[in-house]
């Protein structure tokens, strides 16, 4: 028994040193390719799959306290609102690790928030390569919020910007500061202020869903529809005004109906676009806003088909006598990801927006599902979610099918499903299970950033993530 | 020297101990009295054979006295009859209640007629993923167009294809429709009349079964008929 044991711990060191060795030598180098190399390494013995992407190495950045730089009270706290908003916001970028304000040396009763009004030494001394520093003063009913990104190194602001507007709008100065801070390191635009739309029921499997949408920090969650049906699958217009979702009356249970809906993502009243008798899912926007790809079934199978956005002639793209759903754009249109049985298993295909040259795409896992499509800083890419014995887990992979990678697995939820690529294909929102209800939950695709949105106790499926909102 | 003078007091308080416990069967004995009690009773021998059940329950008594005693080795024998003796009383009162039935009851009077009679007809179940009509399904599917053409040639049915809850609810809606398909296409081509079904996907569901195995999951992938009445 003992020697065993001895046998097992050396084993499992030798492992966590060699593997811990292997992966930070992928992170030092930060090339993609040799990170790839170690992933593949790993997958063949744990995990079957590579598992994750490449952690990026992460710059420490330094958030100060916010100064009042007016002469009314700080009466909602932003000192320190501002403040903790910022890192937050840092944080999900996945680029920046935030330094811990209590090792800030600083004086905050004596330096500025100017070039030249503080020492740059005092944050290259606890480590900081970038610094964000702060401002405001209310003027009655106004708000002015002054923001600026330095290079500490290079002792350089790289970007200053100042917002004026209502008090309590205060975070959304902070989101398009962040904006504007991750164009000028990648030339990326920003994805703060986006929202994501999702559905909600008290509790699964429960008769009546209705659609909600919540701004990826969490805050303004707000319900959208009060049918007393089965809202379904929402999909943002591109212009980020409407959405769209199919629906179902399942408080009669005789209506054969099924139906497609819009309504402004402001919230109002929900416009039908049409009724089908037979089954109505997974509507998606064209990249284009033109079109309406979905699954319908009119004969007894689903098929995938498109409609004009304003409503109009069904156009069918998909023919066999297999199970055809879930079908998700290329982003510049031209093709569509979808599931499909015909190889008697559901597996990821795609095919032309024409419905032209059909081929399957996936080659990981018996059961994927719910595809999305998205161009990542590294291509263009396919998540979509798979199921093994105990669950779903959200696989990637670049759009030819090829480098398929583990995104969850062992973050401790029994399930994850539906993910929904940000604009910027750096995350993904999903619906995770850790055993009571299902919630939303971000993931940034390299494994640098989580966060739950919703909280525990209800059913909250098909999150849709928006486009870009601000700035 | 006192150690083993220690250990030879255990050893026999060990085996006086040892000594006083029933005996081998005692309890097997005992349970097996009091089933036969309970099966005579359950078949009213105290009602129907007095004489035979007073007999039985002196002696049962006589040995619950010896046990409550601790005699085992009186009691041991007495349960043994008291078994004998319920069984003996069970017996009578079984050929009793069947002499009384010798000419049975009249059949109580037939309920009036419900407003809608509801069909039954049995569910047709399925495998993991799949629409086709199991081989073991068959002879379901033929005795239920059989039911439908015959017994219930008036009534019309929503078939409703259910799933388990593995996958996803928008897959399953699909799989569930193709289900009810499966069948209607199985009970049309066994002289159904289309008109008298309709088709519904229910997806996935867990109102069969609430059990998260396969038995569960099992009793969940199923089409199951809704009488819609006349």
């Amino acid at each position: 028994m003992k020697p065993l044991r001895l046998i097992l711990l050396v084993t499992a060191a030798l492992l966590t040193i060699f593997g811990g060795s292997r992966l930070l030598a992928g992170l030092t180098e930060g090339t993609p390719a040799a990170a790839a190399d170690d992933d593949q390494d790993f997958g063949v013995d744990i995990w079957g799959a590579k598992q994750g992407l490449p952690m990026v190495r992460k710059d420490p950045i330094a958030t100060p306290l916010f100064l009042n730089m007016g002469t009314e009270p700080d009466k909602l706290g932003l000192t320190q609102k501002l403040s903790d908003q910022v890192a937050d916001d840092m944080r999900m970028t996945g680029r920046f690790e935030v330094i811990d304000r209590a090792l800030y040396v600083e004086n905050p009763h004596t330096a500025g928030i100017k070039m030249n009004q503080f020492n740059f030494k005092d944050w290259s001394d606890i480590g900081a390569e970038y610094l964000i520093k702060g401002g405001f003063k209310f003027e009655g009913e106004t708000l002015t919020v002054e923001l600026r990104l330095f290079h500490v190194p290079t002792k350089k602001m790289l970007v200053g910007k100042g917002y004026t507007g209502k008090p309590e709008d205060w975070y959304v100065m902070v989101h398009k500061f962040g904006n504007d801070v991750v164009y000028e390191l990648t030339r990326e635009k920003g994805i703060f202020g986006t929202k994501i739309a999702f559905v909600s029921a008290p509790v699964y499997g429960g008769e009546t869903q209705e659609l909600y949408v919540v701004d990826v920090d969490g805050r303004n969650l707000k319900r959208l529809t009060f049918l007393n049906g089965k809202a379904k699958n929402p999909t943002w217009s591109p212009d980020g005004t409407q959405l769209v979702f199919a629906w179902e009356n399942s408080a009669n249970t005789t209506d054969p109906y099924n139906y497609l809906y819009a309504i402004p993502a402001e919230g109002g009243k929900p416009k039908l676009i049409f009724g089908v008798k037979g089954l109505v899912v997974t509507p998606r926007f064209s990249p284009s806003g033109s079109r309406i790809a979905l699954a319908v079934s009119l004969e007894g199978n689903m098929e995938i088909y498109t409609i004009p956005a304003a409503g109009g002639q069904l156009k069918r793209l998909t023919v066999s006598a297999a199970i055809e759903l879930f079908p998700a754009w290329s982003p510049d249109g031209s093709q569509l990801a979808f599931v499909s049985d015909r190889t008697g298993s559901p597996q990821i295909w795609k095919m032309n927006s024409d419905g032209s040259e059909p081929k399957r795409v996936s080659y990981f896992g018996t059961y994927n599902q719910a595809p999305d499509w998205a161009r990542s800083p590294t291509g263009e890419k396919i998540v979509y979610s798979s199921r093994e014995s105990g669950g779903f887990h959200i696989l990637m992979m670049n759009a030819d099918g090829t480098d398929t990678t583990v995104i969850t697995q062992g973050q401790g939820f029994a399930s994850c499903e539906y993910p929904a690529f940000s604009p910027d294909g750096r995350a993904i929102a999903m619906t995770t299970n850790a055993g009571n209800g299902r919630q939303l939950q971000i993931f940034n695709v390299d494994g640098s950033f989580t966060k739950q949105l919703t909280k525990v106790g209800a059913d909250d499926t098909n999150p849709s993530w928006s486009p870009r909102l601000l700035n | 020297m006192k150690k083993y003078l220690f250990l030879l007091v255990v050893a026999a308080a060990a085996f006086l101990l040892a000594s006083c416990g029933p005996p081998d069967g005692y309890n097997l004995a005992k349970q097996n009295a009091l089933d036969a009690q309970a099966g005579a009773k359950a078949n009213q021998a105290n009602e129907l054979c007095p004489t035979e059940w007073a007999a039985a329950e002196q002696t049962m008594k006589q040995a619950m006295d010896a046990d409550a005693a601790k005699d085992y080795k009186t009691a041991m024998p007495l349960f043994e009859q008291a078994k004998n003796l319920y069984d003996t009383a069970k017996l009578c009162a079984i050929k009793k209640k069947e002499a009384m039935n010798v000419p049975p009851p009249p059949p109580p009077p037939p309920p009036p007629p419900p407003m809608a009679v509801k069909a039954s007809i049995d569910p047709i179940f399925f495998d993991y993923d799949k629409f086709a009509i199991r081989k073991d399904q068959t002879a379901t599917a033929k005795a239920d167009a059989d039911k439908i053409k015959g017994q219930f040639a008036d009534h019309k049915f929503q078939l409703v294809g259910w799933c388990d809850v593995r996958g996803t609810v928008e897959y399953n809606l699909a799989l569930g429709e193709k289900r009810a398909n499966a069948v209607y296409t199985y009970l049309t081509a066994n002289g159904v009349a289309a008109a008298k079904l309709e088709k519904k996907s229910g997806g996935v569901t867990t109102k069969f079964s609430a059990d998260k195995d396969e038995k569960g999951y099992q009793l969940n992938r199923r089409v199951e008929y809704v009488d819609l009445g006349k």
